[in-house]
């Protein structure tokens, strides 16, 4: 994963990506500056909300998991946060977290990259 | 040597009035942060050092004579199929006595003054323009146009932290 900042060609303005092609994906990348500018009263918190959004690339990246429909049963779930009204809110208070499930998936594609 | 003085004078007011009213971390934070519950997310920024910009605004003003501290104003938005805002329409401003958490004031008197005063109008012209420069936390990947929105977030005093100052886009 690359912690770089978007050039005037990434648009619209993003915090993280992560490109997939035909089923090959590519190195996630998260936007410093894009977080930076938007999080310029919480710049205290950067280093957090550049790791979440870490987290939810890099998820993607190794379970090939998509952005999920936001399921208010699990409202804080990482991976929906695409879909979630209160996400900014989540994410600004470090309370984004993967499901058991995802959590054990990522765990095991860990595992299987690392035997 | 008139036009001197009085050019003078006006550059000094003129810088004393962009000076912050408060000193960053000041007594002013303190204050606040000793009324915040012990739980709240907020005091927990502020005691990590997190600020607003400090610049006041006159609807800020507003707020504080109708006590209503956070306002949110839900914007619906159209988006392209790539993510990029075409059509923004606020649906509603909600308004809060309290700087997190709480319901919506339901006061009909106070509703009325926040419509008749033109708050109301002030912060929905404010949330349209920051509707347009949202960001996503990723982009979702779409075929078509698409539904989202946003909460553009609206405090009283200008030392508290807006956060994001830049809403953040989801969709619907």
């Amino acid at each position: 994963m690359n912690i770089v900042n978007a050039g005037p060609k990434v648009s619209p303005n993003t915090y993280g990506m992560t490109t997939d092609f035909i089923g090959i994906y590519l190195t996630p990348k998260v936007y410093a500056n894009n977080i930076a500018n938007a999080f310029s009263d919480a710049l205290a918190d950067f280093t957090s909300i550049v790791g979440t959004v870490g987290a939810h690339e890099l998820t993607h990246r190794i379970t090939h998991i998509k952005d999920l429909p936001y399921n208010p049963n699990v409202p804080n779930d990482l991976m929906s946060v695409d879909d979630n009204p209160h996400g900014f809110t989540l994410l600004g208070n470090n309370e984004l977290r993967l499901t058991l499930d995802e959590g054990l998936l990522l765990q095991q594609d860990c595992v299987k990259k690392h035997r | 040597m008139n036009f001197v003085s009085k050019l003078l004078v006006l550059l000094v007011s003129g810088s004393l009035s962009q000076q912050p009213r408060y000193p960053v971390g000041g007594d002013h934070i303190a204050g606040i942060i000793r009324e915040l519950p012990a739980e709240s997310k907020l005091r927990r920024h502020l005691l990590h050092g997190d600020r607003g910009n400090g610049v006041h605004q006159p609807w800020m003003d507003a707020m504080r004579r109708l006590k209503i501290r956070r306002a949110v104003a839900w914007a619906n938005i159209l988006f392209d199929k790539k993510g990029r805002p075409k059509q923004v329409d606020i649906g509603k401003v909600e308004c809060y006595a309290e700087y997190e958490g709480g319901d919506p004031l339901m006061d009909a008197e106070t509703l009325a003054t926040v419509r008749t005063s033109g708050l109301e109008r002030e912060l929905n012209e404010l949330a349209q323009e920051q509707a347009r420069v949202g960001s996503w936390f990723d982009v979702p990947r779409k075929n078509h146009d698409f539904l989202g929105g946003a909460q553009i977030v609206f405090l009283d005093d200008e030392w508290l932290p807006v956060i994001p100052r830049r809403p953040m886009y989801f969709a619907k």
